[in-house]
Parts: structure tokens; sequence; C-alpha cells
């Protein structure tokens, strides 16, 4: 089969199919994603806790991670994912944040300066997806208990067939 | 790219065409898709030419779209314009490989698809789909059920696009100047350009010669390290009466202002002070109108221009960064508008933006 020669086009209106640029062109990749996947791949997640309470000593330069949810994909590759993170509710210092999407990362803005930053964030691996949360303390940092499951989101991901160029969106 | 009202819509499985919320159409050809223009591995070997820009790769595509890589540098970033893809940073050159996928779409020119259905539209039901094969995939067949191998393959959802453009988040705080004096036997406030104004932006001081311009003035103290902090701010939206090319009075309301009925200014303050445009009352500057009809998936690029300095600055040709994979700002969405709210200061930027026909509160 010469699998360059099959598919549709379709010309723009009052253009030539011989102008390329077509309106139409079944041979170019599309973003997709399987709606019949099990574990899911197109998935909503109500009630979606931001994890750990940590309590971190003053002076402790550190990075704190863990994994709050994970599915193995089972895909040939890492896949590209989108990965919507709505609060549904924060601590009332942070009650701000409360009805704002974050794209790929949810900041888990702290009170308390000099601490460092909270957050949730999205990783794909050649098995696995997965969203973790993390805290990372500056030098010098108060001693401090973060937020963790004080926040609660709404997480919407979405697994698309093909592969992922970013992996990870920790901003570390 | 034109619309069209022939075409083949195709919805997901067990939902009928006809009746089928957009976003429950798989496959419906009038519409731009996150389609692929090219999927690219570069060698690169490349040093900055004179406008200090390494030079990736010459897409051609003759317009600037989205576009991803996995490009990691901590000296350089990379970007994207209507003819080339790029990098700049401290370093003069670069040596290694990217992968870049380009996406097929003008994302700055505004777009948005046809809504319902086709006039005479009469197919109530369909299982029927289709698949037509990836070239650059030679181990998959049409009869595989394989993610992956397929361009097009409708019995899975692919994703087309609701709305794309450029938008301009709260665009007035690019603009501002200072106030360097006030005359209180004449009400005049004097101005002047902000030091180093090196935007054309912050070049551009009409709207303090623009009668009923609304804007803020507010009093700087200097932090340690020449930081400016507000000490005062004058809470009211003041509109601005023209007097000179140096000077403005100002009035309590924009009707004041086209009268020319000037405040009585009865002391002078300190100085300098910031002026800043402000927005038009009820006027959303911080939002992108989609109109979709649910808080949608939305994909963003930062936007950005080169200004260029003969005598008068000129801004240049827009040009973008890679896809956001997370953004400085919170965003609240409804079924009408995506809202920008900064994390901790006010969100400003130029943003290229795509509202996918995918809801962001349902699953499928």
């Amino acid at each position: 089969m010469n699998r360059g020669t099959y598919g549709m086009a379709a010309a723009k209106r009052g253009h030539d199919m011989s102008e390329g640029d077509w309106l139409n062109d079944t041979s170019k990749v599309k973003w997709s994603a399987d709606l019949e996947r099990d574990p899911k791949h197109v998935l909503i997640m109500e009630n979606f806790r931001g994890g750990t309470k940590w309590t971190i000593p003053a002076n402790t330069p550190t990075r704190y991670i863990e994994t709050l949810y994970a599915i193995r994909h089972g895909m040939p590759f890492p896949p590209k994912f989108l990965c919507y993170f709505y609060a549904r509710d924060a601590p009332s210092a942070q009650v701000g944040a409360v009805g704002q999407y974050m794209i790929g990362y949810a900041y888990m803005l702290t009170n308390a300066f000099p601490m460092g930053e909270e957050g949730i964030f999205c990783e794909v691996d050649d098995e696995w997806f997965y969203i973790k949360h993390y805290v990372e303390t500056v030098a010098g940092n108060s001693a401090n208990t973060f937020y963790g499951s004080d926040y609660n989101f709404r997480v919407r991901y979405m697994l698309l067939n093909q592969p992922a160029l970013v992996k990870s969106t920790a901003p570390f | 790219m034109e619309d069209s009202d022939m075409g083949i819509i195709i919805a997901q499985q067990g939902t009928p065409v006809a009746g089928s919320a957009d976003y429950q159409r798989v496959y419906d050809s009038r519409r731009r898709f996150m389609e692929l223009a090219f999927r690219r591995e570069v060698a690169v070997d490349a040093s900055a030419d004179a406008a200090g820009r390494i030079i990736v790769f010459r897409h051609g595509l003759g317009f600037v779209s989205m576009f991803e890589s996995d490009f990691k540098d901590p000296d350089l970033s990379i970007f994207m314009d209507k003819e080339v893809v790029f990098l700049r940073g401290s370093k003069s050159h670069y040596q290694g490989t990217i992968t870049l996928r380009i996406y097929n779409f003008p994302v700055l020119e505004e777009y948005t698809a046809v809504k319902g259905l086709p006039e005479g539209f009469s197919s109530p039901r369909s299982e029927i789909g289709a698949k037509f094969l990836d070239t650059d995939n030679p181990g998959v067949d049409v009869g595989d059920n394989w993610p992956v191998g397929f361009s097009v393959d409708t019995t899975k959802k692919i994703l087309s696009i609701h709305k794309h453009g450029f938008a301009s988040i709260n665009p007035r705080y690019r603009y501002s100047a200072r106030a360097t004096a006030i005359d209180t036997a004449t009400d005049t406030i004097t101005f002047s350009a902000t030091p180093g104004a090196d935007t054309t932006e912050l070049r551009d001081l009409s709207w303090l010669q623009t009668a009923g311009t609304p804007i803020v003035y507010s009093s700087l103290t200097a932090m340690p390290g020449g930081m400016p902090i507000v000490d005062s701010i004058i809470s009211a939206t003041l509109y601005v009466i023209p007097v000179s090319s140096t000077t403005f009075k100002v009035a309590y309301s924009r009707a004041q202002a086209l009268a020319g009925n000037a405040i009585d200014l009865t002391s002078a303050g300190s100085f300098p002070a910031y002026l800043r445009p402000q927005a038009e009352p009820g006027e959303m500057t911080d939002a992108i109108f989609h109109d979709v009809g649910y808080p949608p998936t939305f994909l963003l690029a930062q936007v950005y221009y080169d200004t260029t300095s003969n005598g008068v600055l000129t801004k240049g040709e827009p040009y973008v960064g890679p896809m956001i994979e997370r953004i400085q700002a919170r965003v609240a969405a409804d079924s009408r508008y995506l809202t920008f709210h900064g994390v901790q200061s006010v969100f400003i930027a130029y943003l290229a933006y795509v509202i996918l026909k995918d809801p962001a509160e349902l699953a499928r």
C-alpha cells in the first residue's frame, strides 16, 4: 500500500486543489484522545486533595515530592498530556485561588515569607502518568506547615495519542 | 482558511450526530484541528546572526503558529516567527538536536469555528467512522487498533479548535509616564516619558493628549535599589484635559473633561509621580472572549515583539514561544470568557490562544 496517496482533502472555497493549503486534509496528524481506554485517558476527578501537609523546620532547603495519582497509560511512548487544575477550595488565607484554572501546574500559594513554594504538577514516563505534589523550600526558610490537603481541586486530564516532548510540568 | 457549509461530521460512539454537542463530534471536517504541519528532529550547529538569532529551522509556513519542542537550555530560549524557528539568549552558538512539532494554523489571526450543523443535514445516526494512515508510522495498518499510526481515526476524540487568535491582556499596564510638577496656580500637571522608555508603548504619550482618557495618578517613593513603591494613589479615576505637549489638567468625569472643567489642584504633592491609563469603566481588559458555551480547554503561548530604534522606536514582527506548559497566572473560565489574574501582581501579556471544542469540566 502506498500510504501517502490515500486520504481526503478539500480545497478552500473558490480555490483549486493544486494550490495546496487545503481546508481539510486527512493526511495531516491531528491531536486525538482515546475515550474508551482503561485506565481512563480522559478523566475528571473531583475532590482531589493537595497532599501531605508537610511541616518543615527552619533553615532546611529541601525538595519534598509525593505521588498523588498514577495510572499505567499503556501507550508505546510517554504520551503528551493536557492537565487542568480547578481550585474548588483553598485555605482561608488563599481564598482568591478558588474558582481558578491552571494549566499543567497548580500553585498552592503560601502566605509566609520566606519559605519556598508548593504546587501540583503532571509527569509521564514510559509506563506511567502521574500527578505529583511538591514543596521546595529556600535557604533560610522559616519553619512552617504547608497547605497540602487544605487545597481541593477538580482535575481534568487528557492523554493524547502522540508522544510528549515535555514530560513534566514541574517548575524545577 | 475559510469556513464551509459542506463537510463530514462524525459523532462519538453512541451519540447521534443530529443533536450532538459540538464537543461530542469526534470529526467535523469544517473545523480546524490541532493539526501538525511538521514534525522534525533538527540537528543544529549554528551561530547567532546579526539580530542575535540562532536559526534552527526554516518552516516556510508564512504564518506564526503554535509549536512545541523538547529544547531545554538555561541560557537560550526557543521561538518561532512566520518564517523560522530560532534560539535566542546569552549564548551565541548552539550545537545539538531539537525535536519540533509545529501546528498548521495561523494562531495570531482571529478564527472562530462554524457553529451547529449544516443546513439540510439529515443523517440522524451513524456508527461508521474513518481511519487514515499516518505516513510516518509504517508499522500500522488500517485494521490495527493502535493509539498511533493514524493521521485521522474517528474512533478517537479528535480535538478541534473553536477559536484562536491574539490577545493583549491588560494592555494599559504597558503604558506609563511620569508627572514631574504641578502648578496649583494654573491647575496643570507637567509630564514626561518614563526615564529610559525602551518600548513603543512607553514612548507613546498620546493618551495624555487625548481629552477624556481615564488615568491613575500615584506618588512614588524609592526603595533601596531604586525600585519604586506606591505611597499614595489618588483613588478616583481622573480624566485628561490636554493643555500642551507636556502639560494637562484633570477632571473627575469624562463629561467634565470634554467640557474642559478642570479640578482645582490645591497641593503639589511629591515627585516624580506615576501616570497610567485606566480601562474604560466596564471594559474587560484582562479577558479573552470565546463564547463556546462552556468553560473550555485552552492552550496558550507567549507572543513577543522586538523593538528597533532608528530615532523612532518601531515594533517588529510578532513571534511566539513554545506552547505554555504552565502559566504564571490564574485563569477563571466561564461559558464566554477566560479571565487572567496575576499570581502576585497584575498579569500583563501578549498571548496567542487556542480554545478547543472540549469542556474543562466534562470528562467526555
